[in-house]
């Protein structure tokens, strides 16, 4: 799907046409899960992040508001802000219920060690300023471009790549310092 | 390459690890995706109705910034002190005090009249640019104070700080109010402003202690926000209004008074309420904002920092009695489980809602995703770029 079918679908989901909305969830819960799930570790609160996410776009549609365009952007700066609480008010990142993908070809040991090692470097990105997590998560682990981080974030590419720059720095120190 | 580059594409080998995160359990997803279209079909009927409404609704965003219900009582000392204030500023007879107040510090024990007279001049002000350019330069004198307790080895308390992001806030919530070519210029002032601010703070003498220091981030942290937000602004005053609604709309869920805030609303709308006080309404100059959101102290009570989604906070969750949001336990919200007393769970979908197994929107179906790897695996990897199934955003 494109961005003019999305364009499309807006005006739709604005009159809760609910075949429009259900296009976008089917469109972007999938994604928002994954990007969730890689900074969270629990599909719990994986979860939790997108239904919120979905909830809170609902409600801004339902009062007249949510995006005039970009979507996409809308729905991941949303679940950005929503996982940026959940590090404030959970400062020690749990991540219970997280299993080791591909275990069946890892020896226990090294399941253990490479959840360990998810859970030091979540923890470390979650000491990153807001931007810079954002502009760390959505690039190097979720692989977008630069120029659609900078139209996400509405910064121009420099200032992303300045705080992308400021965010490798700032990973590397603190993950030398643990 | 350097020592660096080789620091830097380690850490970015590590980070693509970890891409490959736990598979979503296709019966959770499934059910997540039906609460969202019970919610959509709920709200749906609340937003067919009252379209006047919603457009008072979409106006008290912004227009009321000052009869929004406060978080922290009002002392009626104050609001005799406002009204005395009022008639002073006005007439000039009470003059001689709001003076000697101007020039006092958050620890004096004028300043509660600085802020108060700084109210007044508010309301008084001609016009909403007026108002934009008095707002300001309350900004700024926030800022000043603070560099000067800084300097003078005075630690600032919360409330110091909190005061400067919540002037910030309304600067831009003002600001965004006026016309286009308005609304730059006073956002280029704001941006000018900032700009020299931060550098003043960051170059700011002041005695070598750890909770100064703490202090100054902090401060150094709001004002590159709000220059970032400004910055947005210039270049897109839409777009910055968007932001301010996505934030405002999240501290409004995060507050749990939404509901609240909605009747009132409506019950103004209708004759049926009363007009919040006119005085100390203001939600930007008295709660508790932002902390790294980056918007406020960190608080527990601060709403966009740890009272938010919170799983199991339950925000929004319905308790409310506000027909037009929250009558039925948020679907969407779906904290905590609660699943087998939700009616949208476990209902038989009614034939021709469109959610039972024939029907487009049938659960079940497999969601676009694109995103996975692997046909048996249980790993998702990569996926979700914007040049895969969820992408194309910003791209024609």
């Amino acid at each position: 799907m494109n961005l003019i079918d999305t364009m499309d679908l807006l005006p739709r989901a604005r009159n809760f046409d609910l075949d429009a909305l259900a296009l976008i969830y089917d469109q972007y819960s999938q994604g928002l899960y994954l990007y969730a799930m890689r900074l969270l570790g629990s599909t719990e609160i994986a979860e939790e992040c997108v239904s919120e996410t979905f909830s809170r776009l609902l409600k801004a549609l339902s009062r007249g508001l949510g995006p005039r365009d970009h979507l996409k952007a809308y729905l991941y700066r949303s679940a950005h802000n929503w996982i940026t609480d959940y590090y404030r008010s959970h400062r020690d990142i749990q991540e219970l219920d997280e299993k080791i993908p591909d275990g069946g070809s890892l020896q226990v040991g090294e399941q253990v060690e490479l959840r360990l090692e998810h859970k030091r470097l979540r923890s470390a990105i979650s000491k990153l300023s807001s931007d810079q997590r954002q502009v760390v998560a959505l690039h190097f682990i979720e692989g977008w471009e630069l120029t659609d981080i900078a139209v996400s974030m509405g910064k121009s590419v420099g200032a992303v790549k300045a705080l992308q720059h400021r965010a490798l720095a700032n990973l590397g120190k603190i993950l030398k310092d643990r | 390459m350097t020592s660096k580059d080789l620091e830097d594409t380690e850490i970015i080998d590590q980070l693509a690890s970890l891409q490959s995160v736990q598979e979503r359990d296709p019966r959770r997803a499934a059910n997540r995706r039906r609460l969202f279209l019970a919610e959509a079909e709920q709200l749906k009927s609340t937003v067919s109705k009252p379209a006047l409404f919603r457009l008072i609704t979409w106006k008290g965003l912004f227009y009321p910034i000052k009869l929004r219900p406060r978080r922290e009582g009002v002392s009626m000392l104050n609001i005799v002190m406002l009204i005395a204030l009022g008639f002073g500023v006005v007439f000039g007879g009470s003059g001689i005090t709001v003076a000697a107040a101007q020039g006092s510090m958050p620890d004096d024990v004028l300043y509660p009249v600085k802020l108060l007279s700084e109210q007044v001049r508010l309301r008084i002000a001609e016009d909403a640019s007026e108002e934009a350019q008095l707002a300001t330069e309350f900004a700024n004198r926030r800022v000043e104070e603070i560099r000067t307790m800084l300097q003078t080895g005075m630690v600032p308390d919360e409330t110091v700080v909190v005061r400067l992001q919540e002037q910030l806030e309304t600067c831009l919530m003002l600001a965004v109010r006026l016309s286009q070519p308005e609304s730059v210029n006073v956002l280029v002032q704001l941006q000018e402003q900032l700009r020299v601010q931060t550098q003043d703070i960051a170059h700011t003498n002041m005695p070598d202690t750890a909770e100064l220091q703490q202090i100054r981030d902090r401060v150094l942290q709001t004002l590159e926000l709000h220059l970032h937000l400004t910055e947005m602004g210039v270049s897109d005053p839409l777009k910055l209004k968007e932001e301010l609604q996505l934030r405002e709309q999240d501290r409004l869920n995060q507050q749990g008074d939404d509901s609240q805030y909605q009747q009132n609303q409506y019950q103004n709308f209708n004759g049926r309420g009363s007009e919040p006080s006119p005085f100390g309404s203001n939600p930007w100059t008295t709660g508790t904002p932002t902390q790294g959101s980056e918007y406020g102290p960190g608080e527990p009570q601060n709403p966009w920092i740890d009272v938010t989604p919170t799983p199991g906070s339950g925000y929004g969750s319905g308790e409310s009695q506000d027909p037009w949001i929250d009558v039925t336990p948020t679907p969407g919200s779906g904290y905590g489980s609660g699943e087998s007393q939700n009616p949208w769970i476990d209902v038989t979908p009614t034939p021709g809602s469109g959610y039972g197994p024939e029907s487009r929107l049938d659960p079940s179906c497999t969601p676009q995703s694109g995103t996975q790897t692997g046909s048996g695996s249980s790993t998702s990897t990569g996926g979700n770029s914007p040049t895969d199934t969820g992408g194309n955003w910003g791209k024609p």
